[in-house]
């Protein structure tokens, strides 16, 4: 009797947390909607410096993913593969942009910036700091530790063996990667790129700091947020937190559909 | 031809030691021994997926110890198969063909005469590989591997997953490709009925190292160490030393502490004054029917002693039999037909001849 008593006792405190964390999140974005307000929606849409925000976001965030989705294959495919002398070393540096501050992230870019192969980089190839291409960098930097260990864990999965076996069948390396591993990857690709992407839709800290957030130049959703707070254009601020709101609901369902996962367990 | 000669490969803290290993053209070999002898590091070692430290590989007269996997042109046929999920049967069929780059039309050849060999014709347009039987995946497995043309196939325990009807059905089958194909088969397994209905060549290895290589006869009645003697279930093992030799007759005697005193064949270098184990297989001990007429070869160490303990095992009863001489019982294998017109019980005093020629020797300063 005890026992059982017990059992329910402890299944009730689970349950209890789990809704009232839920419940929370819940009340925390409906909130939102109560500063929105509709006649203010059609002007919002059509103001020139959102509509600039949300294509700059999603053309720096799809690039950023990209950008870490290639440099972060090969990095998860060694560590995952491989032992070698400085591996822990190298995972634990690669994992330092996930425990970082993205505000320090940024400031790390910008004294990048002002040292002297960083200021020949910037006269000569291409100017960073406060420009669209700082947002990428910045974003880059954040996402790329998540990429590599959400492709880790992806090639983690898949039993080495297939790669050895491809070999001793005919193929190089290279081609052991492109006819076996990453076509039995590609669902941990997909979602790693989806994740990473919505990651970078959501970065502020490093972006502004690189960047900053200037209006109809540098102005992503979430530094557009932070501008109409700022400004007191409250309604202005709500309803882009619900579009981020939106895109990142889409993206989590999406990732899980990717994974064959059920959404909602 | 699979010549291997003097490989030392380290695998984190397991060592494979000074393998040597030639396993002639079109013949087959297997490679007998416990779990984690190291089987399946030689046959890596021999595919080419691990560095060895020492020695070389050399197949078909051509030293590839170097060399890539791919380069090798030897298949290799892992324990889980590793079909690949994201291709269908064909694709799989196909894969080391293409990579290869053999024309279309050599490779629809090649995958008709393997198909119908192993008999997977209806399967290739199946196109999740992984909803095939166990049984069935192993045939595409050995068919993908065959598909390239290898000079020789490496199987690393092929059959360790299968019920045993499926693994008597693909063991005739894997002897009638050796057979017809002509290719060289190296197996490994831990299966000891299996290695010794497959292999024309068996080594045996226990602890990273070969420590027997030979033919089944050698195998079956000589074992090299006592280590081998004992994985090849040889339960009558005895220590002691040679008393006599007689050369004419190629005769040892030998007798153990206990006061047992047998003759063995004089196969090896024994001289009296050696120590040596000695022993024999459970199934060379005959039961001496009362009133048999002894003729020659029975005439040998012949034994009383009471039957101990009988245990059924499906074919053959083993039965446990105290001799006076002996502190250990003494195992016998016999078939059941020789069971049951013997009728032996328990308590039953017996007569046994313990054959001169089945009785093996080792020296006992041997060193594996």
């Amino acid at each position: 009797m005890k026992k059982k008593n017990s059992t329910k006792l402890f299944r009730t405190f689970m349950f209890s947390m789990l809704a009232g964390m839920s419940l929370y999140l819940c009340i925390l974005f409906i909130a939102l909607t109560g500063f929105l307000k509709i006649e203010d929606i059609p002007g919002i849409l059509r103001s020139l410096e959102i509509r600039h925000a949300i294509k700059l976001t999603f053309f720096t965030a799809t690039v950023s993913s990209l950008l870490a989705l290639a440099v972060g294959m090969p990095c998860a495919y060694v560590l995952s593969r491989y032992r070698f002398r400085g591996c822990n070393f190298i995972d634990t540096l690669l994992d330092l942009p996930i425990v970082l501050s993205p505000v320090a992230v940024g400031t790390g870019i910008l004294l990048l910036f002002q040292t002297v192969p960083g200021r020949w980089f910037s006269e000569h190839v291409m100017i960073v700091v406060f420009s669209w291409t700082g947002i990428i960098m910045a974003q880059f930097t954040v996402i790329s530790a998540l990429a590599i260990r959400l492709l880790k864990a992806t090639f983690d999965e898949i039993n080495p063996r297939y790669g050895k076996v491809a070999r001793v069948l005919g193929c190089t390396p290279g081609m052991a990667f492109m006819k076996v591993d990453l076509p039995m990857a590609r669902r941990g690709i997909l979602s790693a790129w989806i994740l990473t992407w919505a990651r970078a839709v959501g970065e502020f800290g490093a972006t502004v700091t690189v960047a900053g957030a200037i209006a109809l130049k540098t102005e992503t959703l979430p530094s557009s947020i932070y501008l109409h707070l700022s400004t007191v254009q409250i309604s202005h601020a709500a309803f882009v937190m619900t579009l981020m709101v939106i895109i990142a609901l889409v993206v989590l369902f999406l990732s899980r559909i990717v994974l064959r996962r059920r959404v909602f367990i | 031809m699979i010549d291997v000669q003097g490989l030392s490969v380290k695998a984190g803290d397991f060592r494979l030691r000074d393998i040597n290993l030639g396993i002639e053209d079109s013949r087959f070999g297997v490679i007998l021994g416990p779990s984690g002898a190291g089987k399946s590091l030689l046959l890596e070692s021999i595919v080419g997926l691990c560095s060895p430290d020492q020695g070389r590989v050399v197949i078909g007269g051509i030293d590839v110890t170097k060399s890539n996997p791919e380069d090798r042109n030897v298949a290799y046929v892992p324990q889980d198969m590793t079909l690949f999920p994201h291709l269908s049967v064909r694709g799989n069929l196909c894969f080391g063909a293409q990579a290869r780059r053999m024309s279309s039309s050599d490779i629809n050849m090649r995958m008709e005469q393997l198909s119908q060999l192993l008999d997977i014709s209806h399967l290739l347009d199946r196109l999740n590989p992984m909803t095939l039987s166990h049984g069935e995946q192993q045939r595409v497995a050995i068919a993908r591997a065959l598909m390239i043309f290898p000079r020789a196939i490496l199987l690393d325990e092929p059959f360790s997953a299968l019920d045993a009807l499926l693994r008597r059905q693909l063991q005739l089958q894997l002897k009638r490709i050796n057979r017809e194909l002509k290719i060289t088969i190296l197996h490994v397994t831990h299966d000891r009925e299996e290695a010794f209905m497959l292999g024309d060549k068996i080594g045996i290895m226990i602890g990273g190292r070969l420590v027997q290589v030979g033919s089944r006869d050698d195998i079956y009645c000589r074992p090299a160490t006592v280590e081998a003697a004992r994985f090849l279930l040889n339960q009558n093992i005895f220590i002691g030393e040679v008393l006599a030799r007689d050369d004419q007759t190629r005769t040892l005697t030998l007798g153990d502490v206990s006061g047992l005193n047998l003759n063995a064949v004089a196969y090896n270098g024994l001289r009296p004054g050696d120590m040596a184990h000695f022993g024999i297989r459970p199934e060379e001990i005959m039961v001496i029917r009362p009133g048999m007429e002894l003729r020659n070869p029975v005439q040998d160490n012949l034994m009383t002693g009471t039957v101990e303990t009988i245990m059924e095992k499906g074919g053959s009863h083993l039965i446990l039999v105290r001799i006076s001489e002996i502190d250990q019982p003494l195992e016998i294998d016999i078939p059941n037909c020789a069971f049951r017109d013997l009728e032996l019980a328990e308590g039953k005093t017996i007569q046994v001849s313990l054959k001169k020629k089945s009785v093996w020797t080792i020296p006992a300063n041997f060193r594996c």
